[in-house]
Order: C-alpha cells, then structure tokens, then sequence
C-alpha cells in the first residue's frame, strides 16, 4: 500500500514537473484583445476626428536594432526624442525588440502566430507590404493618411515616383516610409591601392587614357600590370591585383557597367526589363576577367571566399596591403588602412567601372540605365498598422507620423532634440547637452554639440542614443552631407558615375502570386549563373560564343524568360499606375 | 625489453611493435589534444593582440600580435547586459542542474521499476517527445497561452525534464543488480530511501554526465531566450547578449561610418574573441573539476570485492 502511494505520489511530481506552467491566467487580456478591439471601434470613431491628445495610450511597435550595444532603442523610453514624442502626444510605447540576428525569425513568428504588436517596422519582413495587406495583416492607411497626414500627403504629391512608390498597385497606402530628403553619399564601391603604382614608377603614373585616374580598360590593363609587378618584386606569395567576389561578378554591377551591362535586370531604352547576364555585354566581360585571371591578375582563390561579404573580401589581404583592387568600405578609402608601425603603406582611392574601349564602349552607363531607381535612394523600409490595432491608436500613431514629416518634426528625427525641446531632459542634462544636440550660430551654420557629433574622432554619446533613425518620417540629410568629407564626396561622385545597377524602380512591387512564381525560377537562374560564370573565368568551362550561347539556353530554360516575363508585368504595373 | 606492471605486478615484455604503437598512439594523441587546445589558443592569443595586425593576419596565433592590449575586454566587461546575463545563466544553470537532475532521476526510478504497471505507456509518452517536436509557431502559442512568453519561468520549465537523460537514468537504475533493492527492503528502507540512499550512489556516474550535459547546454542556450523572452532583456542568458554583442561588433558593420579613425581603431575586431573567452571561461574551468566525477562515479560500485 505504502509502495503505491509513494509511486503515486512520484509519479504526479513528474507529472507537476512535466505540465508546470499550465492553466495561467496571464492569457485572459489576450484573450479579451479581439472584444476589446471590437466593442472600441465606436468610441474610437468619435474620437478620431479631433486633435484631442488627453486619454492615454498605449501602442504596442516592433522593431529592430542593431546599432550598437546601447542602442537608442536599447532603452528605448528614455531615448530623449521617443521621451518628448511620448509627451507630445500623450502615447506611451511597448517595444518588442528582436535580439539581434534573430530578427527575421521573430518577425516571421510574430506575423504567424497572429500575435501581432499595433505598429511594426517591415525592415526584416519576408513578404512585401502588399503581400502583407492581402493576407489581412496589415490595414489600409488610405483615408486616415489623407485626413490626418496633410506633411506626408504634401511629400508624395511633391514627387511623381516618390507618389508611385507610396501608393499599392490598387492605389492604396498601406506603410508609412522612412524617407529621406536627399540621399547620403555611398558607403563604399571599388577602390585601388594608388601608392602601389607610385612605388613602383616612381610617382610617373601614366594611364594610357591621358587621365590622372584609371577609367577605361586599358588604363585597368596597365594598373594591374603594375601592381602584380610590384607584388612578385616583393617576393609576396599570397596576395591579389584584383579581388572578385565569389560568384565572380559584381550583382551590384560594378565593373560590369564599364562593359555596358549589369549583374542583375535593368530596363532598356524600349522600357523593356532584361538581364544584365544575357547580353554581348556579358561575355565581353568574361573574356577580359579570363585573361586577367590566367595573368595573374585576379585573385586566384576568389571562387572558394563564398562566405566574404562582396564589400568585405578576405580582410587578412587587404588589411596587410596585398589588395590591389576590392569593393571597400567608405572608411577604408586613403590611408586609413596603413599602418606605418607594421609597414603597411596604402593610399585607397575610389574607382570607377573601366570603360570597355577594347569593344568600343563609349560612355558610361551603357543602356539606358541610369536614374531609373531613384526612389529607392528617399523611400526607405516601411512601418505598418496591423489589424490588430484600433482606429484610435491608428489615427494616434499617424499623426506622430505626421510630425515627423515636417520640419521640426524632421529635424528632431535626424538630429535629436534642440536647447528649446530638451528641456530638463535628464540624459542631456547627464550628457552636458542642455545647448541641444545641434544649433545654428550667428550666420545659419549648422553645428552639432560635440557631445555626439558623429565626425568627431570620439564622442561620450553615439548619435543614434539622440534621434530616432528608424523610425517613419523625413530624415534631413541635408546638414550631414554637409559635414561629410571631401574625400567621401568625392569618392561618391566617382563610384555613382559607376551608373546604377538595380535598375528595376525601387517602386516597383510584385503581386502575392507573382512572388511565388519568381523565386524558385530566380533562384534555380541564379544559382546556375553562379557556378558557371567563376567556371568561364577560372578557365574549367570553355569560353566562346557558342558556349556562352549554350549558357544563355540554359539560363532561360531555367526560368530567367519567365522571370523577365513577371518584372515586366510588374513594372508595366508601376509606370501606368 | 622487459618491464614489470604497475598494477599487476606481472612481468610485460615490451617488444618492438609495443614501442611503436606506443609511439604512434603518444603521437596521435598529442596531435588530437593540439587540434582541440589550438582553436581555443588561437581565440585566446587573439583576443589581447593588436587589432590593426589581428586584422591583417591569416593563420592561427601561437602567440599575441603586437602589443598585448587589453582593450577588446574593457569593452565586454564594461556592457552592463553581461553581469545581468551572468547571473541570469548562473540561475538557469543551478535550477535546471538542481530540479532538474532530481526530476530526471525521480522519473527514471518510476519508469524502471517492473511492479509499476504505467511504467512502459509513460516511457513511450516520454519518447514520443524525443522524435516529435510541435514546430516553432504552435509551441509558441502554447506558451503564449500559458503566460510563458516574457517570463523567467519559460527557461526553466519546459526543458525541465529532457527526455534523453530520462532514458538514460532509466537504463542505469533497470540494469543494477536487484538484490540492491531487495537488501534495502529486507532492512526497512522504503521507495525514497531505496532511491537517494542506495540506489543513487551507485549510478553517479551516470549523474555526473547528465549534470555535465545539463550544464553545458544550459550554459550555451541562447535559442529560446531569443524567441520565448522578446520582450524581457533582463531575462536573457549571457550567450544571448553575447551573440548580440558578437553580431553588432562585427567588423563589417562596424566599419562603415563617417570618419576614417573607425578604420584604424579596429578594437571592436577584438570583441569577438573577447566574447568567446568570457563566455566560455567558466565552463572551461569547471569542466576538469566534474571531470573527476566521472571517473570516481564509474569506479564505484555496491558490491565489494
């Protein structure tokens, strides 16, 4: 008997064990939020209409950061802007921050599990807004963007594409952008070792194209003579004239508009969508990295760095000064990289695509392919409403938006908080910023406090503790561009004079089913793409016009004429909208 | 050559193919022991060398580039995220350890015993768990619905009890000799004694690899916290805040800005090795001291010669 009980007794401890946690009541307000949104949809109706900002809120906001460890959403109440926002518009937020790298998977659990925050950025989100919207997770904005948002509303009727990129397909706004007044310079693009052509013709560089810079093929012929000279008279046995991603081109399309052509789609002068891959283009491009592959030129291991960012390659080569030529980072241009005490010298320059003169390409960008994405450089990641949040908070939430589109507003997002609207702020106060985070002196200059200036060499606070990045409304560039260096603006007119290479409007969005059909066929294109082209190359696959011909066949048969098929609808779709 | 036992005392002749397996078998060992000391060698000489030259190596270090500095764990030390995430992974490691071993060894005594007639339903149930798994989205709804989601307890439930070790305590208790038992029951022991007193002793070393397992993995858990715990920073274990810390520091992200003195202070390239060092340090230090366990708990045994 005794035996029993204790085996009872045992065995419901496991079982207690097993099945703690269950039966909790912490549920129940979850389980009243459908009611809840239900029964206050009249109330909020009435209170919709006025500017009255009395009764509290609470808003629930995804989003994500990976700005540093003390992130300003780390914190993200005590961010002085959110803090001031807050107030303002008598709105406190529940923030569901991901762990970074987790982000994508957190999203796609929050967005299938239907436990949906009111307001979510779509950064991360696999699914385009409109895919979002047709699944029933997201509202239409539409009515309360044109009641409540006369900023926003002003800003997409100010620009034909920035106004096609705003509205859907079927002509509804579903997301609010983060957007940008102009656009920052780029954060990096080709550049080349100069001082290693110094060294070796005794500071008498002499580009066969008369230029003091390398712009054509021939120019790029002599520069990586001499840089693979100048490695063999080092005696170095690992290092690179020329560092290509693995795949063997740049889907960027650097180097590649040098040839007239691209690494992805573009859209031609008859507005029709193609392949930058299959085109005479193309295999010009082949041919010349041949040759300079079997010269010595290009980075003999290049195919096997598949886990190397494009804009990152093999760091132990570049750091130590045996790179040539690689897609750098706008902080490794000059001499930032030398390093006199281990006798590395550099002097990084900005690059642009080689013309490619030895097939009478005349000028750069070829086809037709420039300007045709500016949107995407001012219509960033969007912000979302999602069905699960009432018109009360809705029309709160926009109206903050809408702040954020005016000036003030703006200013406050991209710079933080000035003398006036800091106030007693504890963490200026902390930071010694009463005097704000910027001010305009006596002649209308813009200066950032020096507290959290982000060009100085070192500051007590990173800018983004003091503004809000990533939230919706107008990021004023306009002062940061100001304070960004010569060097960089100059590198920046060099690397855009690359032309563009995601040629496809940024506006331009695929339909649900559309999306579906394109990404097994894409995907199978790509991945072929990707094995032959280091293949033709390396020099493992014959190269000539009746192999890139079959090479052509293949990729098509692939799916690469189905997915043009779907981008020219799409785009069709986009310019008559 | 002749060469007398140790243990036996008995006589050995070593002739020439002992030598040379003898050497073969140093040899290979010594080579496994450098193959597993090298990675943590490396990560360690990296973590105090001079950034900028860390940055333009390639190869393993056998010692520190440059100057030693010791600035990659000033950064670490002085996030604040890492003494929360300590002390929550020190609380998570001690329960689960703790609670979690007796409930192992409860539920392992309950499925070995033949007079129990749930026995085998409830080591199938238990199984089933072991090949199944509810897939992400419906766990977490259960959770949710439970009120797991944002709640220390969601670390320290529902991995509880592991299925695996379960089986294994199971197998140890099914195969010691019965007369154990029966001895204990003949002096009046009853079924807690039987377990904790008599039993228990005789399969430590099947604990001690249970408690290694449950620590390691406790130890190095960051997954759930990352889905289950969204909301709440001050529940995180220390390998979350470490792969936050590991990801936001590297160097391809950090480089891009708006100066070039990001490129030449490269301290945050240090961070990861940092990160490893500190996160794995413990663990490392522990694991000899456990280790002696191991070989004490398999040289036990109840019967005396």
């Amino acid at each position: 008997m005794r035996r029993k009980l204790v085996s009872t007794v045992l065995l419901c401890t496991m079982g207690v064990g097993m099945l703690s946690g269950c039966g909790s009541t912490g549920t129940a307000a979850d389980m009243q939020k459908s009611d809840t949104n239900a029964t206050s949809q009249s109330a909020d109706a009435s209170a919709a209409a006025s500017d009255d900002f009395s009764s509290p809120l609470k808003i629930s906001a995804w989003v994500h950061t990976d700005d540093n460890n003390d992130g300003y959403l780390a914190n993200t109440n005590e961010n002085p802007v959110i803090s001031y926002l807050s107030k303002k518009f008598n709105v406190t937020f529940d923030w569901q921050i991901p762990a970074v790298g987790s982000e994508t998977e957190q999203l796609n659990l929050m967005l299938g599990s239907g436990d949906y925050t009111d307001v979510f950025d779509t950064t991360f989100s696999q699914q385009t807004c409109q895919e979002l919207y047709d699944s029933g997770v997201i509202q239409d904005l539409t009515p309360y963007v044109e009641k409540y948002m006369p900023n926003y509303t002003k800003y997409i009727n100010s620009n034909e594409t920035v106004k096609k990129s705003a509205y859907t397909d079927d002509g509804k706004i579903v997301y609010i952008p983060d957007a940008k007044n102009e656009p920052t310079a780029n954060w990096g693009g080709l550049m080349y070792n100069r001082k290693l052509l110094e060294n070796v013709t005794g500071g008498k560089i002499s580009f066969p194209s008369g230029k003091d810079e390398p712009t054509t093929i021939d120019d790029w012929d002599y520069m990586l003579g001499l840089m693979k000279q100048y490695y063999d008279q080092k005696g170095l046995k690992d290092y690179a004239c020329l560092i290509l991603p693995a795949a063997g081109y740049f889907t960027t399309g650097d180097i590649l508009t040098g040839f007239g052509t691209t690494g992805s789609y573009y859209v031609d002068a008859q507005k029709k969508v193609q392949s930058g891959i299959l085109t005479d283009q193309f295999y010009n491009y082949l041919v010349k990295m041949k040759d300079w592959y079997q010269k010595g030129y290009i980075y003999q291991d290049f195919a096997s760095r598949s886990s190397d960012p494009f804009y990152f390659p093999n760091q132990a080569l570049t750091y130590s000064g045996s790179a040539g030529i690689f897609y750098g980072l706008d902080a490794q241009l000059g001499t930032a990289m030398s390093s006199k005490d281990n006798g590395i010298d550099v002097d990084y320059h900005a690059l642009t695509a080689p013309l490619d003169t030895q097939n009478n390409a005349t000028a750069l960008p070829a086809n037709g392919m420039v300007n045709t994405n500016e949107a995407s450089d001012v219509f960033g990641a969007g912000w979302v409403v999602s069905s699960s949040c009432s018109e009360e908070k809705l029309i709160r939430w926009l109206k903050l938006c809408d702040y954020l589109f005016s000036d003030e507003g703006s200013m406050m997002k991209s710079y933080g908080l000035t003398k006036e609207q800091a106030g007693d702020n504890a963490i200026y106060k902390k930071l010694g910023m009463q005097d704000g985070a910027y001010w305009f002196d006596a002649d209308g200059n813009f200066t950032y406090n020096p507290v959290s200036d982000p060009f100085a060499a070192s500051v007590k606070v990173k800018e983004n503790q003091l503004r809000i990045a990533r939230f919706p409304g107008m990021t004023n560039n306009t002062y940061y561009n100001q304070k960004t260096s010569d060097t960089l603006k100059d590198a920046d007119k060099i690397w855009i004079s690359n032309g563009y290479s995601a040629c496809i409007p940024a506006g331009v969005t695929l339909t649900t089913q559309e999306s579906k059909d394109l990404a097994p066929l894409s995907t199978a294109a790509t991945d072929y793409i990707d094995s032959m082209v280091p293949k033709f190359i390396m020099g493992t696959e014959k190269l000539d016009k009746d192999s890139f011909a079959q090479f052509e066949d293949k990729v098509r048969s692939l799916g690469m004429d189905q997915c043009l098929k779907i981008e020219q609808t799409a785009y069709d779709r986009y310019m008559t909208k | 050559m002749i060469s007398i036992g140790k243990s036996s005392g008995m006589v050995e002749k070593t002739g020439p193919s002992r030598i040379i397996f003898d050497i073969l078998n140093y040899g290979f060992m010594i080579l496994f022991a450098v193959a597993c000391i090298a990675p943590i060698w490396h990560v360690a000489m990296a973590s105090i060398s001079d950034p900028r030259m860390l940055m333009a190596n390639s190869g393993i270090l056998w010692k520190p580039l440059g100057k030693i500095t010791m600035k990659g764990y000033r950064m670490v030390l002085h996030n604040k995220s890492i003494l929360t995430g300590y002390g929550n992974t020190l609380l998570y490691v001690v329960w689960n350890v703790v609670v979690g071993t007796i409930s192992t060894m409860v539920a392992g005594f309950l499925c070995s015993r033949k007079d129990f007639k749930l026995a085998t339903p409830l080591t199938l149930f238990i199984m089933f768990t072991m090949m199944f798994g509810g897939g992400l989205i419906p766990t977490y709804m259960v959770y949710r619905q439970i009120g797991l989601i944002n709640n220390r307890l969601v670390m320290m439930v529902p991995g509880l009890l592991n299925a695996f070790y379960l089986i294994m305590m199971k197998s140890a208790f099914e195969q010691l000799d019965s007369g154990y038992e029966e001895s204990a029951k003949i002096d009046g022991a009853g079924p807690l004694t039987i377990l904790f007193r008599i039993l228990t002793p005789l399969v430590k070393a099947n604990l001690a690899v249970i408690i290694m397992f449950t620590v390691i993995n406790v130890w190095n858990s960051w997954y759930p916290a990352s889905i289950y715990l969204p909301r709440a920073r001050n529940l995180w274990p220390l390998q979350l805040f470490m792969r936050e810390i590991l990801i936001q520091n590297d160097t391809t992200k950090v480089l891009t800005g708006t100066d070039a003195a990001k490129a030449a202070d490269l301290t945050s390239n240090l961070v990861k090795y940092c990160v490893t060092i500190v996160g794995t340090l413990p663990i490392l230090c522990a694991y000899p001291f456990a280790q002696k366990y191991f070989v004490t708990g398999a040289t036990l045994g109840g019967v005396k010669g």
